[in-house]
């Protein structure tokens, strides 16, 4: 098994080397190049900072909203469209161009749109009457600015993952309900979502994990701003690095982050074992 | 009168689909459509609002690009990069995949949570301890550094989607090489290879995508000099007068390779970007 323990040692060895860093005073400045052991000081740190929670709880809320709006309108749109009358695949062929775009381009093209005086989102509110909350300026907007970025992104995995999910629901089910009269919201209430749990958990796994580590967008639509209102985690921790070449503080943040991340996904994980699906 | 109120409902239904579907294939599809009109939009006419979308294309955006930036020198980067790391990640992944799908050991069940434990890391939780090995190897703002750090990214993910794909190979298949006297490297190289060609070349669209996707990686990793498309992109949104065509062209660049792979491997997509969960 050689190509086992070259596989190990590409993954495991930066993970085992960066838990060293994150206990030492680390920077790239030159000259001064010891990194002495510091009694985990990095980490009480972090742990009397303020905007560390506060970039935790950015994080929570950013990850929240984008995980409720896409699972609702990924599988609301998964079930609209869940019939066999559909030829679903052009129209999934376009869909699934959002999420294979580089997050930079998509970083950029919203933050064009956002833009006070050349964006067409301003642009469209007001032409339509509405008054455009400024997207720079004010911390719930941007938050929002960057939530609406990552349900353009990825509403559309969801939709396919959902409508995979849909299609092995058996026919039969429906055809015993239809016999017993069953209308078409109960079919969805008492049949569908039910049936559709497991899909369901797994979307949530696998948009929760990006969405708590999400950098690109953040740092390319809002970089943290305005002020500190939309300082994700991963953008507390580029901060460190960047202004402060702090190196051992940011990586400590990062485990945090990870140990948030995974905890998070143990429930997940805990509940779909437990409905056996996986 | 119960049956014209049954099909009231369905024309209604239908209608109601028929608007909603449209609506989301456009909401989903009109940034990238943007994108393209201003790539070719004079630098003037790409911000114009509201905008003009009968005009006659115009090269000079592009041209701006190449001419101004080294933007070629980036597109070489970035395929480099891109190229390397999955030829690479192949070649590794491909015996690590083999020996997962058909040898019994111990740990084996520890695949899918290392796998997913990578997929949980922050980026940026390895990238700063690549940074300070490279720094000590001078390999940071180099091709080989920032190959060996995607290579870091995307071998779960080839690990975990090949060994997927051999495990749909008939095992009696590869017990008649084995009765013919073929070793395990003939049989991976007569047997699996070509019968998972198509699983391959999918992997490899796949890992291709994340390493020529990826942001943050670059944007640490390779500041200058091995500067790939995205952050190349990016860097263009950094100046005080943004010139939002060229971002455009710059943006269409990034895109049109990933949309032409995915049309070359979309049968593939949904599981590779479920990393074949589903």
């Amino acid at each position: 098994m050689p190509t086992f323990i070259t596989l190990l040692l590409i993954t495991i060895f930066p993970l085992f080397y960066a838990l060293n860093v994150t206990l030492r005073d680390y920077s790239l400045a030159g000259g001064k190049q010891v990194h002495v052991f510091n009694n985990f000081k990095n980490y009480a740190y972090l742990l009397r900072n303020p905007e560390f929670y506060h970039s935790l709880w950015v994080t929570l809320r950013f990850a929240f909203l984008c995980v409720a709006i896409e699972l609702v309108l990924g599988s609301g749109l998964a079930i609209l469209f869940n019939s066999k009358n559909y030829r679903l695949e052009p129209a999934s062929m376009m869909m699934m161009l959002p999420m294979a775009i580089a997050p930079a381009a998509i970083g950029l093209v919203f933050r064009w749109f956002y833009s006070a005086e050349v964006g067409f989102i301003p642009y469209m509110l007001n032409s339509i009457g509405l008054p455009s909350p400024s997207w720079n300026s004010n911390g719930t907007a941007a938050l929002f600015s960057l939530v609406i970025a990552d349900v353009w992104e990825w509403t559309p995995y969801v939709f396919l993952i959902c409508t995979a999910g849909l299609r092995s629901i058996q026919e039969e089910i429906y055809e015993a309900a239809d016999i017993d009269g069953a209308g078409g919201w109960r079919k969805i209430w008492q049949i569908t979502l039910p049936m559709l749990k497991p899909t369901l958990i797994v979307v949530i796994l696998l948009r929760a994990i990006p969405a708590l580590k999400e950098f690109d967008k953040i740092y390319i639509i809002t970089d943290g701003g305005p002020g500190r209102a939309t300082e994700a985690t991963s953008a507390f921790i580029f901060k460190q690095f960047l202004w402060f070449n702090n190196l051992g503080t940011a990586t400590a943040a990062a485990f945090i982050l990870l140990v948030v991340i995974t905890i998070s996904s143990q429930v997940m994980f805990g509940y779909l074992r437990r409905h056996e699906e996986w | 009168m119960v049956d014209a109120q049954r099909k009231a409902f369905r024309i209604g239904g239908a209608l109601v689909r028929y608007v909603v579907g449209v609506a989301a294939i456009a909401f989903f599809i009109f940034p990238l459509v943007w994108l393209l009109k201003a790539s070719l939009n004079l630098p003037i006419d790409a911000i114009t609002l509201p905008p003009v979308w009968l005009f006659s294309p115009k090269a000079d955006n592009y041209l701006a690009i190449f001419r101004e930036a080294p933007f070629l020198r980036f597109l070489r980067n970035s395929v480099l990069v891109g190229s390397l790391s999955t030829l690479l990640a192949i070649v590794i992944g491909m015996p690590a995949a083999y020996a997962f799908a058909r040898h019994k050991f111990k740990g084996k069940s520890q695949l899918a949570f290392w796998v997913l434990s990578i997929f949980m890391f922050p980026p940026l939780a390895t990238i700063l301890p690549y940074l300070i090995l490279f720094n000590r190897l001078q390999l940071v703002d180099t091709i080989p550094g920032l190959t060996i750090a995607h290579l870091g990214m995307i071998l779960p993910i080839a690990v975990w989607l090949l060994q997927r794909f051999i495990r749909e190979v008939p095992v009696e298949l590869e017990e008649a090489a084995y009765v013919d006297g073929a070793g395990t490297l003939q049989r991976i190289l007569q047997v699996i290879i070509p019968m998972t060609a198509s699983g391959i070349a999918a992997t490899a669209v796949f890992c291709f995508i994340f390493s020529w996707n990826d942001f943050i990686f670059a944007l640490v990793l390779a500041p200058v000099s091995a500067k790939t498309l995205p952050v190349a992109s990016v860097s263009l949104s950094s100046w005080a007068y943004i010139n939002w065509g060229k971002i455009s062209a710059a943006c269409v660049i990034i895109t049109a390779p990933v949309f032409a792979l995915m049309l070359v491997s979309r049968k593939y997509l949904v599981r590779g970007f479920t990393f074949g969960l589903k």
